[in-house]
């Protein structure tokens, strides 16, 4: 008699999937009333972070392992409130599907108490976690509405608007005829940067948005870009420029000896990323709307501070630069939310929300001198900035820090 | 095709069913979720399959359709407020409409240059989501409108699997109808040789574009599901990467059997899934690993690994009835051995035998 392959075949790979199905269940609460939400027990907290460990943006991997080693280290010396801080990485190779299968996987099957990450993947699980009611928390992204109007969302990086807003109001201030141009990158980064940078300039002088740009990621040459923003009389520039673009850019300005005034975001601001490689002499002068120190700043080469920063990733993270800004960022995003979960008067998702967005002028060791956090709108915590100016060897503050809910950026 | 299905067909059939119906309501929805991914994937696999599988056309461009299949039912559902059922009509029909454009190279181009021109549909699409970000919402693409389980005692994973399981067997039922029937077979003797195939009146250009259609509108339906079930989409899930992976699935699982499909989806859905938090770098030598052992151990797929071991049962089984029994085991084997030797790839073995044995 002949087996029939198919057939068999079928319900072999269903018995299978059923039986794996068995092998991950279990791991309930103890307390059920003391602990209503998953994740949470007298010992431990469980984190979940979702971004790229493989794939062509892996070179952003530093943020979650920056995040981690903050946590790890915390836990080595005694954790928060008794609790341990298991901060488990989920590899998404910066894949939307892929990242929706791990957050699925951490919140039911793991049963973390809370969900971080990095990036535009962050946009495709931010419904279900929401409606789920488990906290989104700092999240790496600069776009303006991501965190907006979701209840349990938080993002970590400053709005990329109030970046515009300031910019474009020290390039008045400076220069009040002044034309500006803008280059970014082609996403809601651009609309974002621009929405805030006609906020400053206000209906009477918007003509003074001389020009936009944006760029692709995959083109490493913006110099066409430049050469527009020149031709249209530009006289100042505000610009997202990432990784090759943000290195090519300052390159090619000088080529063509075109030197207006400079903004680069802050998260474009990294000496080692950036700056280095596109040739200190070459972005001299260059200014940026910052907020976190820059570990490989020699400003802060005895900074406790960043001391301290660069001995936990050596130990924790020992496969990532401590230079790397990035992994700075995730360090100090770790601190404000150990700080949050410190602050929780209940062991509930609603009471973690609660505590971030009561932050209130929380000053970490990672931040520019005189920047503190504060919970506000848009789930956001970064108002503060330092404006600053490269001088050709550091980062110079410019002025005091500028408080953007100050203004009339801020709804 | 008249070829007589033992019982134990049946058994199995309905006992996988059986497995598959009560799935949803052993496990926890997240484990329905997986496996719904997985058959959405193994659907869009079977369209790989048809094309791969029937004509031997390559497609590096189904990720694309999948793409287009899912932003069809997520801007249908959110721009125009229809139904989901309806949005899945129309991301489907949206995917045949690509397929009737890419078939039209596929008359002139063949082999490696029409992999090109679905290379380049593949390779485009992400950037054009980004160039039309008002309809398709740029870099941070479309939250679909929640959709509520029609039935009070399921949850939506539980409702969305079902559906998915029902659209499989449909799916595969057309399939192994499609290859069983006339045009099946026309498309088989294409394969062969496309000359002696338009000699013996086969309309080669219209088969091609018919597959290439169907295949499309497979892989577009997939697409639709996909967005039901995730619930947001965003260029990022649509790129090269998925084409590969889709056509790697396709390779691994076996490209000529809806097992081979299923296989295949579950290859690049839990493999990932599964390696997500080893460290760095791990995940993608572990799938590369698998991939690799699969094609070296058995290049036919892995659904063709029943027939790696069934000569183990069978000499296992020889060696007990050892004796008198041994010569009536012999003849079996010649009987059954041939069209065993690829599921679903029966077309081969069979036609390489001498044309009695067939017709028997």
């Amino acid at each position: 008699m002949r087996t029939p392959p198919r057939m068999v075949a079928i319900a072999a790979v269903l018995c299978l999937l059923t039986a794996c199905g068995s092998a991950g269940r279990g791991g309930g609460q103890s307390d059920p009333e003391r602990y209503p939400d998953p994740g949470i027990s007298d010992t431990e907290i469980k984190v979940a972070f979702s971004g790229p460990e493989t794939g062509p943006l892996a070179a952003s991997r530093s943020y979650g392992q920056g995040m981690k080693a903050y946590f790890d280290a915390l836990n080595d010396a005694g954790g928060i409130n008794g609790r341990k801080v298991t901060f488990t990485i989920y590899d998404d190779a910066y894949d939307p599907a892929k990242t929706l299968a791990n957050v699925r996987r951490a919140v039911e099957q793991d049963k973390v108490f809370a969900v971080s990450g990095i990036g535009v993947p962050q946009n495709n699980v931010r419904d279900y976690l929401n409606r789920a009611k488990v906290p989104q928390i700092f999240v790496g992204t600069a776009v303006s509405a991501f965190s907006t109007g979701y209840a349990t969302s938080r993002a970590w990086w400053d709005d990329i608007a109030y970046e515009g807003f300031l910019a474009t109001r020290f390039i008045l201030e400076k220069e009040p005829g002044a034309k500006i141009g803008v280059i970014a990158l082609n996403n809601e980064l651009t609309s974002d940067y621009v929405t805030g940078i006609k906020k400053a300039l206000g209906p009477g002088r918007a003509g003074q948005l001389a020009k936009v740009v944006s760029y692709d990621v995959a083109n490493p040459d913006v110099s066409a870009q430049l050469l527009e923003l020149k031709n249209s009389g530009v006289t100042a520039v505000i610009s997202n420029l990432a990784g090759l673009q943000g290195v090519s850019a300052p390159k090619y300005l000088k080529q063509i000896g075109w030197s207006p005034v400079w903004f680069v975001e802050a998260l474009n601001s990294s000496r080692t990323a950036i700056l280095e490689p596109a040739g200190l002499d070459n972005v001299k002068g260059f200014y940026s709307t910052q907020w976190a120190k820059d570990p490989a700043d020699a400003r802060w080469a005895n900074d406790p501070g960043i001391t301290r920063y660069r001995e936990v990733i050596a130990k924790y993270a020992s496969d990532v630069k401590p230079a790397d800004d990035k992994a700075l960022s995730g360090y100090a995003a770790g601190q404000a939310f150990a700080d949050a979960l410190k602050r929780m008067n209940s062991p509930t998702r609603a009471a973690l929300l609660e505590a971030i967005d009561s932050t209130s002028d929380l000053e970490l060791d990672t931040l520019l001198p005189g920047v503190r956090l504060n919970g506000g709108a848009g789930g956001r915590l970064v108002f503060q900035y330092q404006i600053s100016q490269f001088d050709g060897e550091q980062w110079q503050p410019v002025g005091d820090v500028v408080d953007i809910r100050q203004t009339d950026a801020v709804k | 095709m008249g070829k007589r299905r033992s019982p134990l067909t049946y058994l199995a059939g309905a006992g996988g069913l059986l497995v598959a119906g009560a799935f949803p309501f052993l496990y926890s929805d997240f484990y329905v979720f997986h496996v719904t991914i997985v058959l959405i994937y193994g659907i869009a696999i079977l369209g790989l399959v048809l094309l791969t599988g029937l004509t031997g056309t390559i497609s590096i461009g189904h990720g694309a359709i999948f793409g287009i299949g899912a932003y069809g039912c997520a801007i249908t559902m959110d721009r125009l407020g229809l139904p989901y059922p309806l949005a899945l009509c129309v991301s489907t029909a949206l995917g045949a409409l690509v397929g009737l454009a890419l078939g039209i190279p596929s008359l002139r181009l063949r082999g490696i240059y029409l992999g090109l021109v679905t290379l380049a549909l593949s390779l485009v699409f992400p950037p054009l989501l980004m160039r039309f970000s008002g309809l398709t919402g740029g870099a941070s693409g479309y939250s679909l409108p929640p959709v509520d389980s029609p039935v009070g005692a399921l949850t939506i994973s539980q409702w969305f699997y079902l559906v998915t399981v029902v659209i499989g067997l449909i799916a595969v039922l057309v399939l192994q109808n499609l290859k069983h029937s006339a045009r099946g077979r026309a498309l088989q003797a294409i394969r062969r040789s496309e000359p002696l195939a338009a000699a013996m009146g086969v309309s080669v250009g219209r088969e091609r574009i018919v597959v290439f259609v169907l295949s499309a509108a497979y892989a577009a339906l997939a697409g639709g599901l996909f967005a039901l079930v995730a619930g947001a989409i965003s260029p990022d899930a649509f790129t090269f990467n998925l084409s590969a992976n889709l056509l790697v699935g396709a390779v691994v699982g076996g490209v000529a059997s809806p097992v081979g499909a299923l296989l295949g989806g579950a290859l690049i859905s839990f493999v990932p899934a599964v390696t997500a938090t080893l460290p760095r770098s791990l995940p993608q030598y572990a799938f590369a690993a698998a991939v690799l052992l699969v094609l070296y151990l058995r290049p036919d797929g892995l659904a063709s690994l029943p027939d790696a071991v069934k000569p183990l049962i069978r000499r296992w089984r020889r060696t007990r009835s050892a004796g008198p029994a041994a010569d009536s085991t012999v003849d079996q084997n010649a009987a059954e051995a041939r069209p065993a030797s690829g599921p679903g790839d029966d077309a081969a073995p069979q036609q390489s035998l001498p044309p009695a044995h067939v017709r028997k």
